[in-house]
């Protein structure tokens, strides 16, 4: 039976099973706290950063306030998108001409999410600051043109992503020649709001890009097909 | 009682009792620095970024957002904690036994993110739980790495005496105690 009274794992004498599990006990209660209080830690720190309500946000901003809009016509069409994700840049190239074409048409409102996932996938968080640099466009009213030519010369991943000042020459080339718009894009004004709009995609269940809703409701399968057809249904 | 009725098996019987306690306690060893480098790993890639681990508890779209939002935020903090302990030595059998419940829960989740049709990186190793550019979900892989890890943490719990570890310290020091008396 000694066998049974000192198994292999214990490795104490069987005298002093008592006293290792009045041991445990306690270490195990240091543990627990320290992991419910490491736990609480971590709310604090994440609370304690959480921004605050004076965020800077874009004039051009949809109703939620964390997309870019451009347009005026009935059928809501919104785009979430990473400014380093090939997929998005794919996307737009596909659909620019046929949603522009709606545009001028005005039978739709656009609405750009530019949201930040990608941050990871860059050394500069190029993922942030081009998308608040979409803020500073939107705020010149350029929001559309300046998207598809940031796609048009998206970095690629895993480097250091286009320089502010690059990005600043991209927003020259569509007509962004103002002082105010490369201020705004050096001095990483909507960086906050790019980060919260990027919480706001996840709020809603965006979990990739591009993902695209159509009236509200997400279009799945994503085409040219299925968005035309979802935009001429009217949402 | 014979020593070859234990239920330790024939192959480890042939080393005799101090050989099977070797072997128990090195495989106990191992067990535990690899569940504290998975936990280290696992917690330092996601604490550079919070606000990515919140969205990734998010995109489980499991619990609501105001329940995500705390939980997001105390995981890696918790799995650093676990990780810091493991590696200590420090009430290992608790340890195990939290790690066994953390990744049952995590089995969970995943699973449940793939019966519903959802198309989401399992956010383990860091990220806001978005698939990068191109990828699929990899659910299979991932419940199948958290299961043995799973199985990992039961064996740890169920043999939780490990070389250099504080718990030996410990053990000891009370054991001089009472015979001290």
């Amino acid at each position: 039976m000694n066998q049974r009274t000192n198994p292999v794992g214990s490795g104490l004498p069987g005298d002093s099973r008592r006293n290792a599990s009045r041991t445990s006990r306690w270490t195990s209660g240091v543990a627990i706290s320290g992991l419910v209080a490491a736990g609480l830690v971590g709310m604090a720190v994440w609370q304690a950063s959480a921004p605050g309500d004076d965020v800077a946000t874009p004039t051009a901003t949809s109703s939620a306030g964390d997309g870019l809009s451009t347009g005026s016509g009935p059928v809501e069409v919104e785009i979430y998108l990473d400014f380093l994700c090939p997929a998005c840049r794919v996307f737009d190239e596909a659909a620019r001409p046929m949603l522009d074409a709606y545009l001028a048409e005005d039978e739709i409102t656009l609405t750009y999410h530019t949201i930040a996932i990608l941050n990871r996938a860059s050394t500069t968080e190029y993922s942030t600051r081009a998308a608040g640099a979409a803020g500073c466009a939107a705020d010149g009213g350029e929001i559309d043109a300046f998207v598809g030519a940031m796609m048009q010369r998206q970095p690629a991943e895993g480097g250091p992503g286009l320089s502010d000042d690059e990005i600043v020459e991209i927003g020259v080339d569509v007509g962004l020649t103002g002082s105010d718009f490369a201020e705004c894009v050096r001095d990483g004004v909507y960086h906050d709001w790019a980060d919260g709009a990027t919480d706001a995609a996840a709020d809603r269940g965006v979990a990739g890009t591009p993902t695209v809703y159509v009236g509200g409701t997400q279009v799945t399968e994503l085409s040219l097909q299925s968005l035309a057809e979802a935009i001429e249904a009217g949402g | 009682m014979p020593a070859t009725t234990t239920a330790d098996g024939g192959v480890i019987m042939l080393l005799g009792t101090e050989g099977r306690m070797a072997v128990g306690v090195a495989v106990a060893t191992a067990t535990r620095l690899l569940l504290a480098g998975v936990w280290l790993y696992a917690g330092l890639s996601k604490v550079g970024d919070v606000r990515a681990s919140v969205r990734a508890v998010k995109a489980y779209q499991a619990m609501p957002n105001a329940l995500a939002e705390p939980v997001g935020a105390a995981l890696p903090m918790v799995e650093i904690t676990l990780g810091v302990l493991l590696l200590a030595g420090l009430a290992v059998r608790a340890t195990a036994v939290v790690s066994v419940l953390l990744f049952a829960v995590f089995v969970v989740g995943i699973g449940w993110a793939w019966a519903r049709g959802l198309r989401i990186d399992c956010g383990c190793f860091g990220g806001g739980g978005e698939l990068g550019p191109g990828e699929s979900p990899r659910y299979g892989v991932e419940i199948a790495r958290d299961v043995a890890l799973m199985l990992a943490a039961a064996v740890l719990a169920r043999w939780p005496r490990t070389w250099f570890a504080l718990d030996s310290v410990f053990a000891r020091d009370v054991a001089f105690d009472e015979k001290g008396r």
